[in-house]
């Protein structure tokens, strides 16, 4: 390996990315070439720099709290339930706090309003459904689509029987 | 205001947005006399399972639409993915010009700390096709010897007009002919502009002295747009020209107007070392509402030495002869 | 039903709650400290209601990082400067010829902070996944849902732009502190 090929791997070397031969090339590279040794060390302590630099900021206690509520359930995050054991009268005031703090329209008026709003518009989109669909835009045919980017995705038909590991190619002939 | 009555005004807003939509777009869609004869494409999307010479079809479906329709077709397997978008232009009365992006993904296993590896592959490919031609994608390459997935794409002129009667423009459709099992093919369709005109200018203290133009931009396909010195230039800028590789890559639909993703390199051609590409001076990329101008300052990238404010503006639109919808 | 959603909440406490320290410093060095505290809220709010999607077994962090990277790209793709997408077309690693001389004075500086605000954001977020975070590239590559060659392309540009940024900043310094030497000189 020549300084020219080391510089090329160098960042695959550095980060471990490189195979068991061409990591073996580049320590004995390095052995020899002091110039390629002061580049990897370079960028050793440029690597070292940004871990440390990264690490002087720590979460605020206020956001260690907020992400610790997102779990906790409704009732709780009314009032601090790691201070002390709730007793019915806190318990109460919590009840009451619940209330106000979400409905304040009278009750029978804020449902009337929901089912007015849900209806029409239910009788709308079903009469939008059966009407001619709209000029432009994406037309699609496809299944309901899962939060497939959150982890390991396609669970579907299986075409094993066709993979062999080519790669996809396009072409255009006669009819 | 509490949550639930924001909730219940959201709702009212709704109503009246979905109450209102019909009718704008009922007057935003423009009239046109049912004599125009505007053509539309048909693409047929047929998938074969071919063995020992036999041919299945494994699913069928069209695409119709006016001139410049794009559709992608997915295929989705156990531990495969192909995701291909074509994009279309009729550059000639017979002749279509597609431009195709394949993209797949194949897992192959599971890294040390249990994370999913895959094996990933893009190409892009741009075609000439004429109507007595077809396409022939197979998603998992050739193989004579074994079962092969053969995806025929053949496009036709329909009969219908682009137009229905009233004037309004005919919608796009999808009909699925036969369905592949398990959903695994699926095919969408969508019709946007493909040609924009860019004009792109150079201020200097707020000074125009350099502007760039072109009517004919397309989308997906990268252009270079060569910023030309005004009368207002000095010989620093005069010497320090600008290319603006500009790559419009997508289109969104967005109310009011809708809005194009751009991304471009701006560079000098005169620094290029030899053997190298030339270096990039300025990257930057943007969402901007069509007609809208994008405003960047590259005092820190152009002639930082001189000490002036330089600014880059660009703005897109439709092409002439283009329409949004 | 409570008793399945406290057997929820403990294994979320368990597994993903501990990282919150490492997403928000990594949430800061791309956006300012309030910003940061929202991405950090809603990634994690994210990962509480899709939590039955995450696989024991696999890497936590990285899933994190994952819906770090989709709120991010969700969230600021507006009037952002970022790199042009048009990568695909560009594989070749540049030949390094950046690192000979010692450009990093002090390794904790605010000056290396600085210079790491201005690489371009897909960059950023390459180098500081493999950095910092450790992350071998085919998980960089499932974080930000783009080929291994480019994350090796933007890992190899974000260091090199970084190296020069560094780099400019002393040069700056070094001409300002010349041309008070050359004041200094003429006044004498």
């Amino acid at each position: 390996m020549d300084c020219k090929e080391f510089r090329e791997v160098l960042d695959l070397y550095v980060d471990q990315e490189l195979s068991f031969d061409a990591s073996t090339a580049a320590r004995i590279h390095l052995n020899e070439c002091s110039t390629c040794r002061r580049a990897e060390r370079e960028l050793i302590r440029l690597r070292r720099a940004l871990k440390l630099v990264v690490s002087q900021h720590q979460p605020s206690a206020d956001l260690v709290s907020a992400v610790r509520r997102i779990t906790q359930p409704r009732w709780r995050r009314l009032f601090d339930i790691t201070k002390r054991k709730p007793n019915a009268a806190d318990v109460a005031r919590a009840r009451r706090s619940l209330w106000r703090e979400t409905i304040k329209l009278p009750m029978p008026v804020f449902m009337l309003l929901v089912i007015a709003v849900v209806t029409v518009t239910v009788v709308f989109t079903r009469r939008r459904m059966f009407s001619a669909p709209p000029s432009a835009g994406v037309y699609s045919k496809t299944e309901a689509i899962k939060p497939a980017d959150l982890g390991p995705p396609f669970e579907a038909a299986d075409l094993s029987r066709f993979d062999h590991g080519g790669r996809a190619s396009l072409y255009k002939e006669l009819r | 205001m509490n949550r639930y009555t924001r909730i219940a005004l959201i709702l009212l807003f709704c109503l009246v947005a979905l109450t209102s939509d019909g009718g704008s777009s009922h007057l935003a869609v423009k009239a046109r006399p049912a004599t125009d004869d505007l053509r539309r494409i048909r693409f047929d999307v047929t998938t074969f399972e071919e063995h020992n010479g036999r041919r299945d079809v494994i699913s069928e479906t069209t695409v119709e639409g006016p001139q410049g329709t794009d559709f992608q077709i997915k295929l989705q397997g156990g531990r495969f993915q192909l995701d291909a978008k074509f994009l279309t232009d009729l550059v000639a009365p017979e002749v279509l010009k597609v431009r195709a992006d394949l993209n797949t993904r194949r897992l192959y296993g599971y890294s040390e700390r249990n994370l999913p590896l895959y094996e990933e592959g893009a190409q892009k490919q741009a075609l000439q096709l004429g109507f007595d031609e077809k396409l022939v994608l197979l998603p998992f390459g050739r193989n004579d010897n074994s079962d092969q997935l053969k995806i025929e794409i053949t496009p036709e002129v329909s009969g219908q007009s682009a137009y229905l009667a009233s004037g309004m423009a005919r919608p796009l459709e999808i009909k699925i002919l036969k369905a592949s099992p398990g959903g695994a093919i699926t095919v969408e369709a969508s019709k946007v502009p493909h040609r924009f005109a860019v004009e792109a200018v150079l201020l200097e203290d707020g000074r125009e002295v350099a502007r760039g133009e072109t009517n004919e931009s397309l989308l997906e396909e990268p252009q270079d747009i060569v910023l030309k010195p005004t009368e207002q230039a000095g010989p620093e800028i005069v010497n320090n020209p600008i290319i603006l590789k500009l790559d419009i890559n997508r289109y969104l639909r967005s109310r009011p107007t809708d809005q194009i993703a751009i991304a471009f390199d701006a560079h000098s051609p005169e620094r290029q070392r030899p053997g190298q590409p030339p270096p990039v001076a300025f990257s930057a990329a943007g969402i901007a509402e069509l007609g809208s101008t994008l405003p960047y300052d590259l005092s820190d990238y152009y002639l930082k030495s001189s000490g002036r404010k330089y600014e880059l503006r660009l703005r897109v639109k439709l092409a002439p002869g283009e329409e949004a919808n | 039903m409570r008793l399945l959603q406290r057997g929820r909440t403990k294994r979320f406490e368990a597994v993903a709650v501990p990282h919150l320290a490492d997403v928000y410093r990594f949430a800061r060095q791309l956006e300012n400290e309030q910003r940061a505290q929202d991405l950090v809220q809603e990634t994690y709010l994210r990962a509480w209601k899709y939590f039955d999607s995450f696989r024991p077994e696999t890497n936590c962090r990285a899933w994190l990082f994952r819906i770090l990277h989709n709120v991010w790209r969700d969230a600021g793709q507006r009037a952002r400067l970022e790199i042009p997408l048009t990568e695909k077309e560009e594989t070749l690693i540049e030949p390094y010829y950046d690192w000979e001389d010692e450009f990093l004075k002090n390794e904790l500086s605010m000056e290396l902070e600085r210079a790491l605000s201005q690489v371009p954001a897909l960059y950023r977020w390459a180098i500081l996944l493999a950095d910092v975070e450790e992350l071998s590239y085919q998980e960089i590559a499932h974080v930000m849902n783009c080929p291994i060659g480019t994350v090796m392309s933007r890992i190899n540009r974000g260091r090199r732009t970084l190296a020069r940024l560094l780099r400019s900043r002393d040069a700056e310094l070094i001409k300002e502190l010349d041309e008070i030497k050359d004041e200094s000189t003429r006044s004498i």
